[in-house]
């Protein structure tokens, strides 16, 4: 026998199971793994599918943000994911390219018919809101007007006060350059009268 | 297919119980303690995956809980009286009562192996049975790789030192 840590090392590696010993404990170990199972909670499962939880969270946060991007129009936050995204979709699904050219004309339509729509839809809240800070403003002088232009300065609280003001301006001009027209003509006729 | 965890576990067991039996023998010099220590390092791990923690690395793992697990038996064995032992269920004979299945090369190594400091024994027995490098040995063991190679070098020289005893 060799005196040396090798010989240590492979006296010792004689030691070890049975083939019963070891089939036994394994039968025990088996057994216990039917009965207890391993639990698997949802912090677990995220924390082993960390990309696919995340993916899947992305996927349901854009699908969203799509289906409330659907009936947005023109100023709202969603307006540019309907053109960027919705309609996309709408024309990539179309069929063939005459189907696609008709659904686009149909988009471009409909972006317009939005765009006036909100215009309007702006103006007509500017002129409410005008004639609410008019009914509101009591003490203040209510501005002049004739068709003469002899005006005071308008209320220019409101951005619809100063367009009406503007409008009224421009019609002041209009009359006057008729009534000199008219004036014109008048004197035309009584020269060749005299004549 | 993915294997479950209930296979890979029995996996696990296939590939390292006659280890990890060695290991166990070598530490407590009895055959029924050291298969009673196998199955319940093998318990304690089904536990810790049944609660839904991951081990990246079974080896390590299963050195680390049967080390642990045997210095805690050897702590309160000490803080017990032999009455109180025997009265447990120890016996003393059975120290006397040699492993029939045991060779005379393996008992001898046996002998010299409980010469050693547990710590220095440790590392020597996962560097020359186990195969393990010392990074993975400082795993099961705590304390970093240089700590291990000085504690095998020591076990080594201390080995010798026991060897040439024995045959004086």
């Amino acid at each position: 026998m060799t005196d040396n840590p090798e010989q240590f090392a492979r006296d010792l590696e004689g030691i070890s199971l049975t083939p019963e010993e070891r089939q036994i404990m394994r039968n025990k170990l088996h057994a216990m793994t039917q009965l207890r199972r391993p639990r698997v909670g949802v912090a677990a499962f995220v924390a082993r599918h960390v990309a696919a939880c995340s993916a899947l969270a992305v996927f349901a946060m854009a699908s969203t943000a799509v289906a409330a991007a659907h009936r947005s129009m023109p100023g709202d936050v969603l307006y540019p994911v309907r053109l960027a995204v919705n309609d996309r979709i709408a024309l990539a699904v179309a069929g063939d390219a005459d189907a696609r050219l008709e659904r686009e004309m149909e988009q471009m339509e409909r972006a317009i018919a939005e765009e006036e729509l909100v215009s309007v839809d702006v103006l007509a809240h500017l002129i409410v809101s005008d004639e609410r800070n008019e009914k509101s403003t009591a003490d203040t002088p209510e501005p002049t007007r004739s068709v003469r232009g002899e005006t005071t300065e308008p209320n220019t609280g409101t951005i619809g006060a100063e367009l009406e003001f503007e409008l009224d301006a421009e019609l002041d001009l209009e009359l006057r350059a008729l009534e000199r027209m008219l004036n014109d003509e008048e004197s035309a006729v009584e020269v060749e009268l005299t004549l | 297919m993915k294997p479950t965890t209930e296979t890979a576990f029995l996996a696990a067991y296939d590939e390292h119980a006659d280890a990890l039996f060695r290991f166990c023998y070598a530490f407590t010099g009895r055959r029924d303690d050291a298969k009673d220590a196998v199955q319940e390092t093998f318990t304690r791990t089904w536990s810790y995956l049944v609660s839904g923690k991951r081990v990246d690395q079974m080896k390590p793992f299963l050195y680390r809980t049967a080390r642990n697990m045997l210095i805690d038996r050897a702590r309160k064995a000490r803080e017990h009286s032999l009455e109180q032992l025997q009265e447990a269920g120890w016996d003393v004979a059975d120290e006397r009562t040699p492993d029939p299945l045991l060779s005379a090369e393996a008992a001898r190594a046996v002998r010299l192996a409980a010469g050693l400091e547990p710590a220095q024994r440790d590392a020597l027995l996962m560097r020359y049975i186990e195969d393990m490098p010392p990074r993975e040995i400082a795993r099961v063991v705590g304390g970093g790789e240089n700590a291990v190679s000085v504690r095998i070098h020591r076990a080594l020289q201390k080995l010798r030192v026991l060897m040439g005893t024995h045959h004086d």
